[in-house]
């Protein structure tokens, strides 16, 4: 499977689930490189960003920003509570809801 | 076990229209400037945006689900009156507390509403007054981070309708936003303000983060409580929190008090409010014997100060706006 571009995710190419799961994977990259986590495997999609410490309030701002502008999106304010960000799996399944509407 | 409920004595409500707009356009500048982002950083314009709809929350909806994640029994809502200083919010100092006075009426007593005022504000008293009689506040917070001070003479008329009225006056102690000044909101001036008004009640905001220490070496009178808000900004770690929290506890026990300042540390996410809660309930599990009394009226708040917001609680019905 060739990895997905920018431009594949907000053009929403490929099936439903398949689209989250990259959706999640871009999340966890930009966290990767913004946490500076030298172990990657650390993080994963599934991976609780509050109970894990690696997110504080700024950084999950920057993430919410850096998907709203990634995916041509703007979340609700109501969105934007824990069951839907505490996994970048979860952020990527508001995000490819979101889109749909 | 379930968690013992925790009364927070400084949270406030956001929305764009209750705020200078200058404070909006410094929240921007200092999350822009906080967050050192590589990829894809949030341009300004869309930052603004985001940071709106993070803090805001002109109905409480979000305050109180987070309250009920965190294990908040009530919350203390601060009005802030910056207009004066920063150029005037949207909405009218006067409309500013009626919309965010009848958000705490219709809450059922989980939100308390504190009047926030400028005492350079043209009869400042009678706003209060009016805020109290008509509206519903149960306090007042003093914000003494622009050109007034505590010693001013129109500040003492404010403060003595305060007093007069039976409501606790908070005031903010220590740093503040890069827009404002902290020169006269300093410890030395908050005591002096308590000994003028033996028989008022008033809330060291903060407890001057990381200026509580010269509290400690400062003739207190007993009249003055502290909060622990913000303190989640410089303080991480349970030990950290045990070595601060405790040392303020021994100087006055029974007379410090839990705090949020949300959304402005947590941007109304409910995780960060659930960490500090707990980060304090823990700290309070593991205080020595000699401090378990005064560690757990931390969770519950001070009696005294429970029972001065408590008479003040009304229910009535809405009043035409």
């Amino acid at each position: 499977m060739t990895t997905p571009t920018i431009a594949d995710l907000r053009s929403g190419v490929g099936d439903g689930d398949a689209r989250v799961a990259e959706i999640a994977e871009s999340i966890a990259g930009f966290l990767r490189t913004e946490t500076n986590l030298l172990d990657p495997t650390l993080l994963n999609q599934n991976t609780n960003l509050f109970q894990s410490g690696l997110v504080d309030s700024l950084m999950m701002v920057s993430l919410i920003g850096f998907c709203e502008q990634t995916f041509e999106c703007e979340l609700r304010p109501e969105d934007l509570v824990e069951e839907n960000l505490e996994t970048p799996f979860a952020l990527a399944k508001l995000l490819s809801a979101s889109r749909a509407q | 076990m379930t968690a013992v409920p925790l009364f927070d004595v400084h949270a406030h409500l956001y929305a764009p229209r209750w705020y200078p707009a200058r404070l909006h356009r410094y929240l921007e500048e200092d999350f822009l400037r906080r967050t050192n982002i590589r990829q894809g950083s949030p341009d300004p314009g869309r930052a603004g945006s985001l940071l709106g709809r993070m803090l805001t929350d002109s109905e409480g909806l979000r305050t109180i689900r987070i309250m009920d994640r965190a294990g908040l029994s009530q919350c203390i809502i601060l009005i802030v009156d910056w207009g004066l200083e920063l150029g005037e919010p949207a909405a009218s100092i006067e409309t500013i507390h009626r919309e965010i006075l009848a958000v705490c009426r219709r809450s059922e007593g989980r939100l308390i509403g504190f009047a926030g005022l400028d005492p350079r504000r043209p009869d400042a008293p009678g706003l209060l007054r009016w805020a109290s009689e008509e509206c519903g506040a149960a306090g007042l917070k003093l914000h003494p981070t622009g050109s007034w001070t505590l010693d001013d003479p129109v500040t003492d008329r404010l403060v003595e309708t305060a007093v007069d009225q039976g409501l606790p006056v908070l005031v903010h102690i220590g740093r503040t936003m890069r827009v404002l000044h902290d020169q006269h909101a300093q410890p030395h001036a908050l005591v002096r303000l308590a000994q003028r008004f033996p028989h008022g009640m008033f809330i060291a905001g903060h407890s001057g983060f990381q200026q509580y220490v010269r509290f400690l070496s400062m003739d207190v009178p007993e009249n003055v409580y502290f909060d622990v808000s913000g303190w989640q900004d410089w303080i991480d770690t349970i030990s950290d929190l045990q070595r601060h929290l405790y040392l303020l506890l021994r100087a006055f026990p029974g007379r410090v008090c839990f705090g949020t300042d949300s959304p402005f540390y947590t941007f109304n996410l409910d995780a960060r409010e659930l960490r500090w809660a707990t980060l304090v309930r823990e700290c309070v599990e593991l205080a020595p014997d000699e401090l378990q009394g005064a560690a757990r009226s931390i969770l519950s708040g001070p009696a005294r100060l429970r029972a001065a917001v408590h008479s003040r609680l009304i229910s009535q019905p809405e009043r035409p706006a």
